[in-house]
């Protein structure tokens, strides 16, 4: 067996701290009285609040921020399951049903609150970087038309976003529902299987909505914004490059248009040579050999006669 | 009961925190994640194309031998899994000689190459290859998903060269209803894609992929995965199976704006108004015997989407086989080897 090197020991002890302060910090709020609902998000118990901090050597912003959530989100599942079981250790069954019925509600509506879809856009954000202006006319009218590209790729960005939230809130919905039906007795007994319910649901609600023509035209609508912003910064890559006398996007694409013109040119005489039928073609030679005999014979005996005849 | 005590989430955050901890060690024990076990050679190349023969595993393997013809997406790696879920394997052990096409990675130079070039030109150079490596007039053609596109198309132009046709998961209506890719593709403004980017990026057309099914394929597979961190077979097979999901190499620009246009948005196989090469392709050409293969569960490749060749062929001769399991499933699942490969070398020997 291979041993362990520096990453993967850094790795090891990394992940293990994060768990352990993960499940510690997870238990020690769960026998903690509840937090307010306008608890900060970010306010971390005090032995995992060094870690994470410590944590940011290996991670970036991005992901400690989903950590952050997630730990959040776990502190709202610990609320959930705790409504629950109260739920469904009700005797009376007209009580437990109305009482299951209002838990798996609050629960989600908890769910709701604090794992938005919109975290999303933390991690799926598109990096734009303004141009850099200096200050000559050209410069300012090329900012001008990026500033306005730009703006269309995050509309589009921002209207997928949307439809993604809305495709979130339908899914918890739908699982709501699903748990409601389900009743206390049949709801799922593991964490895993809550996951696994809400991503049937979430998988469920998405797959009716990417039937809808909103969807791909969406998606197509943020693909066309970025293409038109790469093709503005792909002038003024061009203008740089033939600025310095080097050969731009377009030089290079009649070289390789031209490439593929000469290539296709030489597999077509390949394959003219090669369909020629070499049997044929020796009978055509062996023909050719046979007439041009018989035409020497005739030519000798016409040569012959004439001698003769200038003998005579 | 719903349980989920603080004890209960511990517990499960301890032991998904085991299954990590035994992954390192795991991952640092696995193999090489390539596929491609069974061994073969390389007996033709034309530019980046690669024609490969792989050995053959009886002493009489079946005279007419099939040449498998995969997607320009992704790698054709996957139909030769290790030896329990190899498709190539399955069908040497079943006693076909079997040749594979690797279309390559296509670069910049590429950039032009169209689907007259893929069809007319490389495909049939290898068609060609192996009709004279073996004496023969025709030869039997297996095409998966788009290259099951391309061997339709080629069999149509060329009908002569093709004894038995065979495609596996591959669309020919492009606009049946539950086709979320086509809805997918038939937005995209391809013209503006294509003079942008040129190649497309096999990363875009992965995430288009992705985004089919994103909360399973972006995120239960990987929190499921977490369960076989401790079995370094399971992670082997998983691992590999990632790699060939992220080996995607780009498209040829003008091969893929041509394959989106005419196929998903304009579907012009099953309207009859496909050209390839100034010629007709017609489906009513495919006159030679044909096997359609497809997964019932395929969210690439919809049952519907698969099956609308049946209606269009000119054979007489025109079986249909759909297995229960999904696109990917249809060739690496060791449950489907165990009958996918037996049943398409019956169907070509019972016509050799």
């Amino acid at each position: 067996m291979t041993e362990p090197n520096d990453w993967r020991q850094r790795w090891l002890q990394h992940q293990n701290q994060f768990w352990a302060a993960l499940t510690a910090g997870l238990s020690a709020t769960a026998n903690a009285a509840p937090p307010a609902a306008e608890a900060d998000c970010d306010a971390l118990p005090d032995d995992l609040a060094p870690m994470l901090e410590s944590a940011t050597a290996l991670l970036t912003p991005t992901t400690l921020a989903a950590y952050r959530r997630a730990l959040h989100a776990g502190r709202q599942l610990l609320d959930m399951g705790d409504m629950l079981q109260t739920a469904a250790r009700r005797t009376d069954a007209a009580e437990a049903e109305a009482h299951w019925r209002q838990t798996v509600t609050q629960s989600l509506a908890l769910l709701r609150q604090h794992m938005p879809l919109t975290a999303a856009a933390d991690i799926w954000n598109i990096p734009l970087k303004p141009p850099a202006e200096d200050g000559d006319r050209s410069s300012q009218q090329y900012a001008q038309r990026w500033s306005a590209l730009a703006a269309e790729c995050a509309k589009a960005h921002r209207a997928v976003l949307a439809m993604l939230d809305k495709i979130h809130n339908d899914a918890l919905d739908l699982l709501g529902e699903t748990l409601i039906k389900a009743g206390a007795a049949g709801a799922p007994d593991t964490l895993r299987d809550v996951y696994d319910l809400w991503v049937d649901c979430a998988e469920t609600v998405y797959a009716q909505a990417a039937q809808s023509a909103a969807w791909p035209n969406l998606n197509a609508d943020m693909a066309h914004a970025l293409m038109r912003l790469q093709r503005h910064e792909d002038t003024l890559r061009d203008a740089w490059l033939h600025a310095h006398r080097l050969p731009g996007r377009r030089d290079w694409d009649t070289v390789i248009k031209r490439l593929h013109g000469a290539r296709r040119d030489v597999r077509a005489l390949q394959d003219a040579l090669g369909d020629v039928d070499a049997p044929a073609l020796r009978r055509d030679v062996q023909r050719l050999q046979a007439e041009t005999t018989q035409l020497k014979t005739q030519l000798a005996a016409l040569q012959a006669a004439l001698d003769a005849a200038s003998k005579r | 009961m719903f349980g989920l005590s603080p004890d209960q989430l511990a517990a499960e955050a301890a032991a998904y925190r085991s299954k990590l901890a035994a992954g390192v060690n795991t991952l640092a024990q696995l193999d090489d994640p390539r596929a491609g076990a069974t061994p073969r050679d390389a007996v033709y190349r034309e530019d980046k194309l690669v024609l490969y023969r792989y050995r053959p595993r009886v002493a009489q393997p079946t005279a007419t031998p099939v040449l498998i013809v995969y997607a320009l997406v992704n790698r054709p790696d996957v139909v030769d899994l290790p030896a329990d879920r190899s498709m190539v394997r399955g069908l040497l052990e079943q006693g076909m000689d079997v040749y594979l096409i690797d279309w390559g990675y296509p670069d910049a130079a590429d950039r032009y190459l169209d689907l007259d070039d893929y069809i007319n030109r490389y495909l049939h150079h290898c068609v060609t290859h192996v009709r004279r490596a073996h004496r023969l007039t025709a030869i039997n053609l297996l095409g998966v998903c788009q290259g099951g596109a391309f061997s339709i198309c080629y069999a149509a132009l060329r009908p002569q060269y093709v004894r038995n046709l065979i495609t596996m998961v591959t669309p020919v209506d492009f606009h049946t209803p539950e086709d979320r890719l086509s809805q997918l593709a038939r937005a995209m403004d391809v013209d503006l894609t294509v003079d942008t980017l040129g190649n497309i990026p096999g990363g875009l057309l992965s995430a288009a992929f992705m985004a089919l099914r994103p909360f399973q394929l972006l995120g239960r597979k990987y929190v499921h995965a977490v369960d076989r961190l401790d079995d370094a077979q399971a992670l082997q097979q998983f691992v590999r199976m990632e790699r060939w999901i992220a080996d995607s190499p780009d498209q040829a620009g003008e091969a893929y704006r041509q394959f989106v246009k005419w196929l998903y948005q304009e579907n012009r196989l099953v309207r009859g108004r496909l050209r390839i090469g100034g010629k007709p392709v017609r489906l009513s050409e495919l006159t030679m015997p044909v096997l359609n293969v497809y997964a019932t569960a395929d969210h690439l490749v919809p049952p519907p989407a698969a099956a609308a060749l049946g209606r269009h062929v000119g054979s007489a001769d025109y079986r249909e086989l759909a297995f229960p399991t999904g696109h990917i499933g249809l060739y690496v699942s060791r449950r489907a080897q165990a009958t996918v490969a037996p049943a398409i070398a019956a169907w070509i020997q019972a016509r050799c």
